[in-house]
């Protein structure tokens, strides 16, 4: 219940996807601010705190990550192969949002560390659903770990 | 033998009677008849065999009775002997009688002799005129003796043929007894072929010179010669003929008894040059060479096969393949080769070319199969982003429509909230279409995995999934118990769904969907039938219906991509079994798919 004004980060290159997003965390309430990225590259640089996304009073560390897997040069997959590789983003929650129902994509993504796994709504109300459970579930019922919020800490400061 | 006795001349008898010499070598000499009554002939054999020295007593038998005949004339002319001198030569007269009777015995039965061989005998005298001859002889010419003595031999020789005898009869006088062969022409006329075996012969101290000739007629032995020859000559065509080199050469020394023709046709090299000492091991190509040396350089047997495959360089510095066969025979006490060679160079090259062809064919292959391997890779690829980026504009349009009609909510008229639908509508039915696509992209190339499969565990949550499939919707009946199948269960799930989709989907307007499932054995296999209370199909669309893309109805009717079927095809096809459908309009149908029974 202690929720956090720590950033959402969307990695996601659809504009539209974007924008449906954004429009659903507005209508449910959800009050973090929602960081979009725009490929895999630029996930592991806002989660690294380097290059553009170098000043983390600007780019804070978010509490949660929704990450596409069908992304431009760096994969969804290869952006929870690197966060696992992190020894300070053991803690980190990535939950996959993607239009993939593969199988073998959904297995590979939990196996690469996923917390969870969503498949992009189609229609408004499925949408608007998907945000108030997230802002139910993970940003006001679940309890986040320690470490990320820390780093955070320290790094703002 | 009795030839030569009889012959043997004493040198004495000539100067007491030298003008009759020749002709009184023989007792029927002259052209007087035989005395055959005065002097008994034997006949018979048995007497103790004569020698030499007896039969030279012939001779002079001969003159003592001639000097006989004078002393008694003389006798008779003076008249005035003694009775006991007279008695003593009466003894001795007698006495000699005797002898000369045995004697004559002797005589004839070397007559006789002569007589019997059966070769003609000639005693020509150095003017060729005949001297003595023997019956076969007369036989052979069909000539009386009496008219053959002292006629030219010549006189029975064909004119063409005189100069070969004359040339033989020189040769036999001055240098060496031979043989040569004339025509001779019997009384009758007959012209046959005769060989003649002449000796030349002489006595020690006359100068006179005769010739001995053995006349033999040679119509039958020049007959089978010539058919010898002919039949010769027809193999030797034959061989020739052969396309192939046909040879026989010495098993060790590899040195050519005899090589057809062919091998100068083929290799052009005259057929003479085979016969030289390793003419052949010269021309084996240089790199065949000690693989052929080392066959034939092998301890080989009566009966051993060999065959082998080596280039040779012909006349023109081609090289030639040829096949070889050879057998081994015994001839006496060395093994010899016979062979035939034929010349295999097209088949060669044509096995090249065919080696060529086919290594070029496993390249092509190779490339075209990596070919695939990368367009399988790209449509992969394509399925993927046909499933993202194109579902992507889709989610928009249908997104983006969604808000304005939330947005315009107030003021939208029914026209334009009905205008909302069709594009929410439109949206819905290509997404579905494109799942379907990629649904039937996946059953055609995912690997099947075949495992016995509990039907009812397949089909139970197919219902549960489709709120379409349950009460009150629809009635779904299941004949148990099913009978278990071997199969992929991923693909059996979609096969169970698009058929009960199916099965419910079209029914006629107000009617509540039936569908009874059950099982039944067909051979080693097992039918799971779909038996529903829909509208139907005709029998003109029951073969098309299967096909992708296939639809039988309007989409404002019936929805559907046209795919669901297809995919059940397809899925069974890759499975190992087979689909098909009973049905009558008005009736429903029963659509069955069948696949190989499991052990329960």
């Amino acid at each position: 219940m202690t929720g956090s004004t720590a950033p959402i980060l969307l990695v996601e290159d659809d504009q539209n996807d974007v924008f449906f997003l954004q429009y659903a965390f507005e209508a449910a309430g959800i009050p973090n601010r929602l960081q979009v990225v725009e490929d895999g590259g630029q996930a592991v640089d806002y989660l690294a705190g380097q290059g553009e996304f170098a000043e983390r009073s600007r780019f804070p560390f978010p509490c949660l990550v929704l990450l596409d897997l069908n992304l431009p040069l760096k994969m969804g997959s290869d952006v929870l192969r690197w966060v696992r590789q992190q020894p300070s983003l053991q803690t980190l929650l990535v939950i996959v949002l993607t239009s993939s129902q593969n199988s073998g994509d959904i297995d590979e993504a939990y196996r690469l560390g996923a917390r969870s796994f969503l498949v992009k709504p189609h229609s408004l109300e499925q949408r608007l659903n998907m945000a108030k459970a997230i802002k139910l579930y993970w940003l006001e019922m679940n309890e986040f770990p320690t470490i990320n919020q820390e780093g955070q800490g320290s790094r703002v400061e | 033998m009795g030839s030569t006795v009889v012959m043997k001349q004493d040198p004495q008898q000539k100067k007491l009677a030298p003008a009759e010499q020749p002709t009184t070598l023989f007792r029927r000499q002259g052209k007087k008849p035989h005395p055959s009554n005065a002097i008994p002939r034997i006949h018979t054999l048995s007497e103790k065999p004569l020698n030499t020295k007896n039969t030279n007593l012939i001779v002079r038998l001969e003159v003592t009775r001639q000097r006989q005949n004078r002393g008694a004339a003389q006798k008779h002319d003076h008249g005035s002997d003694t009775e006991t001198q007279a008695s003593r030569e009466r003894d001795r007269i007698e006495q000699l009688e005797q002898t000369l009777t045995r004697l004559q015995a002797e005589c004839d039965r070397y007559a006789n002799l002569f007589d019997a061989v059966p070769v003609g005998y000639v005693l020509l005298d150095e003017l060729g005129t005949i001297q003595e001859t023997n019956q076969h002889f007369t036989e052979m010419v069909e000539l009386q003796r009496d008219m053959l003595i002292r006629g030219p031999f010549m006189r029975l020789v064909l004119p063409d043929d005189v100069q070969v005898l004359l040339g033989h009869l020189r040769r036999c006088h001055f240098v060496t007894p031979g043989s040569a062969i004339v025509r001779l022409r019997a009384a009758s006329g007959r012209v046959f072929p005769a060989e003649l075996l002449t000796s030349r012969w002489s006595t020690g101290a006359s100068p006179r010179i005769y010739f001995r000739i053995a006349v033999t007629d040679i119509t039958h032995r020049q007959a089978a010669e010539q058919k010898q020859e002919s039949t010769r000559q027809n193999f030797q065509t034959l061989i020739d003929t052969v396309e192939g080199v046909v040879w026989e050469a010495d098993a060790a020394t590899l040195d050519i008894g005899f090589v057809s023709q062919f091998a100068e046709t083929l290799l052009g090299y005259p057929v003479q040059e085979w016969y030289r000492h390793g003419f052949w091991e010269s021309h084996v190509y240089v790199e065949d060479r000690d693989q052929v040396m080392g066959l034939l350089s092998r301890p080989l047997a009566e009966g051993d096969e060999l065959a082998m495959d080596y280039r040779v360089l012909t006349s023109k510095r081609d090289l030639l393949w040829l096949h070889e066969r050879i057998t081994v025979r015994r001839r006496g006490a060395k093994l010899r080769l016979f062979g035939i060679a034929v010349d295999i160079t097209e088949h060669k090259r044509a096995e090249e070319s065919l080696r060529y062809a086919h290594e070029h064919l496993e390249s092509v292959v190779a490339e075209r199969t990596a070919q695939l391997r990368e367009t399988v890779s790209d449509m992969e690829a394509f399925s993927y982003s046909l499933s993202h980026d194109m579902r992507a504009p889709l989610r928009a349009m249908q997104g983006y429509a969604e808000l304005l009609q939330e947005r315009l909510a107030e003021t939208l008229g029914a026209t334009e909230r009905d205008y909302f639908e069709r594009i929410r509508g439109s949206a819905h039915r290509l997404d579905h279409l494109i799942q379907d696509v990629l649904q039937y992209s996946r059953i055609a190339r995912a690997p099947v995995e075949i495992k016995p499969l509990q039907l009812e565990k397949v089909l139970e949550p197919v219902i549960h999934d489709y709120p379409a499939l349950q009460e009150p919707n629809a009635e779904i009946a299941v004949e148990k118990p099913l009978l278990p199948v071997l199969g992929h269960e991923a693909f059996l799930t979609q096969c169970f769904s698009n058929l009960l989709s199916n099965a419910v989907k079209f029914v006629a307007e107000g009617q509540k969907p039936q569908v009874r499932i059950g099982t039944q054995p067909i051979g080693s296999d097992v039918r799971v039938w779909f038996q529903d209370n829909g509208i139907g199909i005709q029998k003109q669309d029951q073969k098309r219906i299967f096909g992708i893309f296939q639809r039988l109805h309007p989409a404002h009717r019936y929805q559907g991509t046209g795919i669901g079927l297809a995919i059940v095809q397809k899925a069974v096809e890759r499975m190992g079994g087979r689909v098909g459908l009973e049905s009558k309009v008005g009736e429903g149908t029963r659509f069955w798919l069948q696949l190989p029974r499991a052990q329960a």
